[in-house]
């Protein structure tokens, strides 16, 4: 199938999977932090009369590996066939790139050495010399910056061309790189210096990390309003149109397939999906300008008290987004305990279905007033610092009790900031969230509404089996401040956070049908009439940021750790937490 | 030469010159990171708690764990 294999190796964060995208037209994942490729990516590349299978592999600094990830790189390179290897280097700290880049050269034959980002370094006024780098090597050197597609043309015709040996070079790296780079680099005084005064000095790393959160939340919540009620009215006409229009068919198709899928459907769509759209898209700006390494940076001392790793809070920022990729990204950490500690605590962040519904209940139970929004944003932000509360205490408990041992140090390389590439953000958006969230609707929302719609309709005598569940469950859900149809929806729920809340919806709906709702007034009106009142909210609010795993997640779990005790663990932790802090809170709230 | 010094008695704001590293479990990877004898290090940002600090070592800003930096020797540079 494939004529040849061309293997991308470099250090993290060189913009590896930048250059595999433009090579092959994928769209691999590309963040700025060290680490955000975490397995090999496959594409395909096909150049004059050559097709080639291109492999993006994890950052790795030398040949001799820490963490998962590296593993995974360097018994590639070991072990696995290839053709032709391109070093990707960082022409902007090109000194500790070579290391790596002579250690490969001696293993490796047909290598071709890519100095990326190219543009960068200009900016910063470091001049190389690629025909003397070139010499010394004795390799092909192709200055490229695959952001702005400058070299790539050249390098496929190097990657073509391509027939060195292995290179035994006999300089050290200080020596080439005195001979062909001129830096005039201020190392105290330039913008990333500057701009990292004000977002991890110490007088204002707490106060911008409040600031750019909220910004972004607000953001969100404003944002979300609008296309919800807009996307809602839509949806509602369509029902009543075909409502109208199948009013004399079966069961078959007015009940489970418009009352049920449709309905189901409409909510996923309206309701989670917009705050879902905004928030991705926003949480990315942060990732490819290079925010995230400084939040484990500015966050060391609290992971350090809680025995955890600080590397930590990338897994947590990547569970803002998906749990499942969450509890991938771990792999960075290099202990084995450490990463378990990630791994079983990163369902404390709430991903983005949750996150979802977290901002529907704050927008509806927070009251009114001009500052509405800020007072919507202020109690998500109050339910994100609980769940890094939580997982900072889970961790400690877990560190001396279950997974007791040495901590390992942190060591982390804080990347440039760099401008975020909007066009590929919005590109990625559009692609993994509305796309996604739309198929896991067909996929996921869909099959739940036709069940629910059967559990409401189907009976054990004079009751539904919906109502039989929920009736089951309601005295236990009380206790906890819910009722037996939120825990049902919960449980119901697993495939996929985002169905939670519209199955609860659906139960509120049962009896009265169809419901349009043009602000989210009127979905709080509903909830209320149903018995809600703010410690319902809270306490769901509670028990959605800590609950067991959605099984995307839980299958995650069990392919990273091979093991179902932690798999187990994994879903039993988060589930008695917020179990306990449901009722716990029930309690207290109930005394005022 | 002047006796080294540990890099975690460095204040930020301050460079020097890296003498050695110790042996200790991480001294490889500092290695590959770029923290080999005579490389100049310059100490730019220090975390609340003062528990990581931010050093620039050959382009590049690495974050290290005060524990770990008490195992490379440096020659700090003075400034008259």
């Amino acid at each position: 199938m494939f004529d040849k294999t061309v293997v991308l190796v470099g250090n993290p964060n060189t913009g590896k999977s930048t250059i595999f995208n433009t090579l092959t037209g994928r769209h691999q994942h590309t963040g700025n932090w060290s680490g955000k490729t975490v397995g090999n990516s496959i594409g395909k590349m096909e150049y004059k009369d050559v097709k080639y299978k291109v492999i993006d592999l994890p950052g790795i600094y030398s040949t001799n590996p820490i963490s998962e990830d590296e593993k995974n790189a360097i018994e590639y390179l070991k072990n696995e066939k290839y053709d032709i290897v391109v070093i990707v280097l960082d022409a902007t700290c090109l000194e500790r790139n070579l290391i790596l880049a002579l250690e490969v050269s001696k293993i490796c034959p047909n290598v071709v050495v890519c100095l990326n980002l190219i543009d960068e370094a200009e900016k910063k006024n470091i001049r190389i010399n690629v025909e003397k780098l070139s010499e010394i090597l004795k390799l092909p050197v192709i200055k490229t910056s695959a952001r702005k597609g400058i070299g790539i043309e050249k390098l496929k015709e190097k990657i073509y061309e391509n027939n060195s040996t292995c290179q035994n070079i006999d300089c050290s790296v200080e020596y080439i790189y005195k001979s062909c780079v001129k830096d005039s680099l201020n190392v105290f005084e330039n913008r990333d210096r500057k701009i990292d005064r004000l977002l991890i000095g110490k007088i204002f790393a707490i106060p911008s990390m409040i600031v750019v959160f909220g910004v972004i939340l607000w953001l969100t919540i404003v944002g979300t309003n609008y296309p919800s009620s807009f996307l809602s009215s839509i949806f509602s006409s369509v029902e009543v149109f075909l409502l109208e229009k199948f009013a004399d068919s079966n069961f078959l198709i007015k009940g489970i397939l418009i009352e049920g899928v449709f309905r189901t459907l409409s909510w996923v769509i309206s309701v989670m999906l917009p705050p879902m759209a905004i928030f991705f898209p926003l949480f990315a700006i942060l990732e490819d300008l290079g925010y995230l390494p400084r939040l484990a940076f500015n966050a060391d001392k609290l992971f350090k008290k809680a025995n955890a790793h600080s590397k930590m809070v990338l897994s947590m920022c990547m569970g803002f987004g998906c749990n499942a990729v969450g509890v991938v990204s771990t792999r960075i950490i290099e202990s084995k305990k450490e990463r378990l500690i990630a791994i079983l605590t990163n369902n404390f962040v709430p991903c983005n279905g949750r996150f979802a519904g977290l901002i529907m209940l704050a927008s509806i139970f927070v009251g009114g007033g001009i500052l509405r929004s800020f007072k919507i944003t202020i109690s998500v932000i109050l339910a994100i610092v609980s769940g890094v509360i939580i997982t900072l205490f889970v961790s400690f408990i877990i560190s001396k009790t279950i997974l007791k041992g040495e901590q390992s140090s942190f060591i982390l390389e804080m990347p440039p900031y760099r401008r975020p590439n909007l066009k590929n953000i919005v590109e990625r958006s559009i692609r993994e969230r509305i796309l996604y969230v739309l198929g896991r609707a067909i996929v996921v929302a869909a099959p739940a509404g036709a069940i629910i719609w059967l559990m409401q309709n189907c009976y054990i005598g004079e009751i539904s089996v919906i109502n039989y569940v929920a009736n089951f469950l309601d005295p236990f859900a009380r206790l906890m401040g819910l009722d037996g149809y939120i825990l049902t929806a919960f449980i119901l729920g697993m495939p996929a956070n985002e169905i939670v809340l519209p199955i609860v919806i659906m139960c509120y709906t049962q009896n009265t049908g169809l419901i349009e709702f043009d602000s989210i007034y009127q979905l709080g009106v509903l909830l209320k009439e149903n018995g809600w009142s703010y410690i319902t909210a809270i306490c769901t609010m509670i028990f959605s940021l800590n609950h067991f795993p959605c099984s995307t997640a839980l299958l995650t779990i069990k392919k990273e750790t091979n093991s179902w005790k932690w798999t187990f663990l994994a879903f039993i932790i988060p589930t008695l937490v917020g179990i306990l802090l449901c009722i716990f809170t029930n309690f207290i709230l109930r005394l005022f | 030469m002047a006796k080294g010094k540990a890099l975690a008695d460095l204040k930020v704001g301050s460079s020097g010159k890296i003498l050695e590293i110790k042996d200790f479990k991480n001294k490889l990877r500092l290695e590959e990171l770029g923290f080999t004898p005579s490389t100049k290090i310059f100490v730019l940002h220090e975390n609340i708690g003062k528990t990581v600090y931010a050093y620039g070592v050959k382009g590049t800003v690495i974050a290290l764990r005060k524990d770990d930096v008490k195992n490379i020797l440096v020659e700090e540079d003075k400034y008259v």
